[in-house]
């Protein structure tokens, strides 16, 4: 039946996709994506300007401007190597993470 | 003998043609049942919902996405929602110059699926806006607002957070320049100005169509100005036009 192809099909795929790729091999390298979205310098920001206000009513100073973004993690399969983590974790911010009429966005890899 | 009261007409005048409408529904969407409700009883239409995991609508004339919160607004307002896949058949949809109406958070999803240009970000005073306001008419060539009549004031709903449309300069060019802009924010009198832009929107933007003018969105809502009852029924005309578009088209 299908229903039990699809499950032993998992039974013996997962365990051998450990031992996929070299890098998989090795235990414990997980790495993280760090996604930071900000809005772009040319739009404007009310809930920063809001922040803005709050901070200043509670007396504090020499503040110029405040902008608020977003910030995304993301935990990376370990059989992906650094460059490819890069590039998934870029396409994917720039797919889906940040809209690029408005914002743009850094991306850093963490080992 | 007293004058017999004249009956009241039931059914609606427009039943001549019959136009498949089709309302998206994403999980979190509220205006479906609304959208519904204005096609079946006041257009006069067959009109299906449509979950948002349904990829096949080659049997439908229209579809309208409605407003809401989908996916609860997570990420950005209509992000995720753009990624479903009923939103590539609707790409597909568009493309063959069929007519999409996206009020509201479906505004917002037409946007993050790039069949809309620009974005909507959060409005100018951080409010969620929830009052009737008036939009001029600034085009009546597409297929939505030929029943209008240019600088017509309607008073509609609005009802949301994220409705400040931004663009860059080209874009809002072009959009200026192909009369794209379909709705402004303005007073009763037809006067837009500053004080009359409730969210900030660039130019007191509130609704605009696609370059083909087969997709139109819009942040008020006009499927809540259907009944006098509610307020206002001036969101008739909009669905009417619809009908008479397609109507034309097939004869």
């Amino acid at each position: 039946m299908p229903y039990y192809r699809a499950f032993f099909g998992w039974w013996v795929r997962a365990p051998l996709a450990r031992f996929s790729t070299p890098e998989a091999c090795v235990p414990g390298i997980n790495m993280k994506a760090k996604v930071y979205v900000t809005l772009k310098p040319s739009v404007l920001d009310p809930q920063g300007k809001a922040i803005k206000h709050s901070v200043e009513l509670l007396g504090y100073d020499g503040i110029d401007d405040v902008r608020q973004g977003k910030y995304f993690e993301i935990a990376l399969d370990s059989g992906l190597n650094e460059d490819n983590a890069r590039t998934e974790a870029t396409r994917m911010a720039r797919e889906i993470l940040s809209n690029p009429i408005i914002e743009d966005f850094r991306v850093e890899i963490e080992k | 003998m007293l004058a017999r009261e004249p009956r009241r007409r039931r059914t609606p005048k427009l039943a001549l043609h019959i136009m498949k409408f089709g309302v998206i529904v994403f999980p979190g969407s509220n205006c479906d049942h609304d959208a519904y409700h204005v096609i079946s009883k006041h257009v006069g239409q067959p009109v299906d919902f449509i979950w948002h995991r349904a990829t096949d609508l080659s049997s439908y004339d229209a579809l309208i996405i409605p407003g809401g919160f989908s996916y609860g607004d997570y990420l950005r307002a209509g992000a995720l929602a753009s990624f479903s896949p009923v939103m590539a058949s609707v790409k597909q949809f568009a493309a063959q110059d069929k007519l999409v109406l996206g009020i509201c958070n479906g505004f917002q999803i037409l946007c993050e699926a790039g069949l809309l240009p620009g974005a909507l970000i959060r409005n100018r005073e951080l409010h969620f806006v929830c009052e009737h306001v008036n939009v001029r008419v600034e085009s009546t060539d597409t297929p939505f607002t030929h029943e209008l009549r240019r600088g017509q004031v309607l008073k509609v709903p609005v009802a949301h957070a994220e409705g400040n449309y931004v663009c860059d300069d080209a874009t809002f060019e072009e959009l200026q320049r192909d009369n794209r802009v379909i709705f402004r924010y303005s007073d009763r009198h037809g006067r837009v100005s500053e004080e009359a832009n409730i969210n900030g929107s660039r130019d007191n933007i509130a609704g605009i169509c696609s370059r083909g003018r087969n997709v139109m969105g819009l942040m008020p809502h006009p499927e809540r100005a259907c009944e006098d009852a509610l307020g206002s029924s001036d969101g008739r005309a909009i669905f009417h036009s619809l009908v008479g578009a397609v109507t034309a088209i097939a004869a």
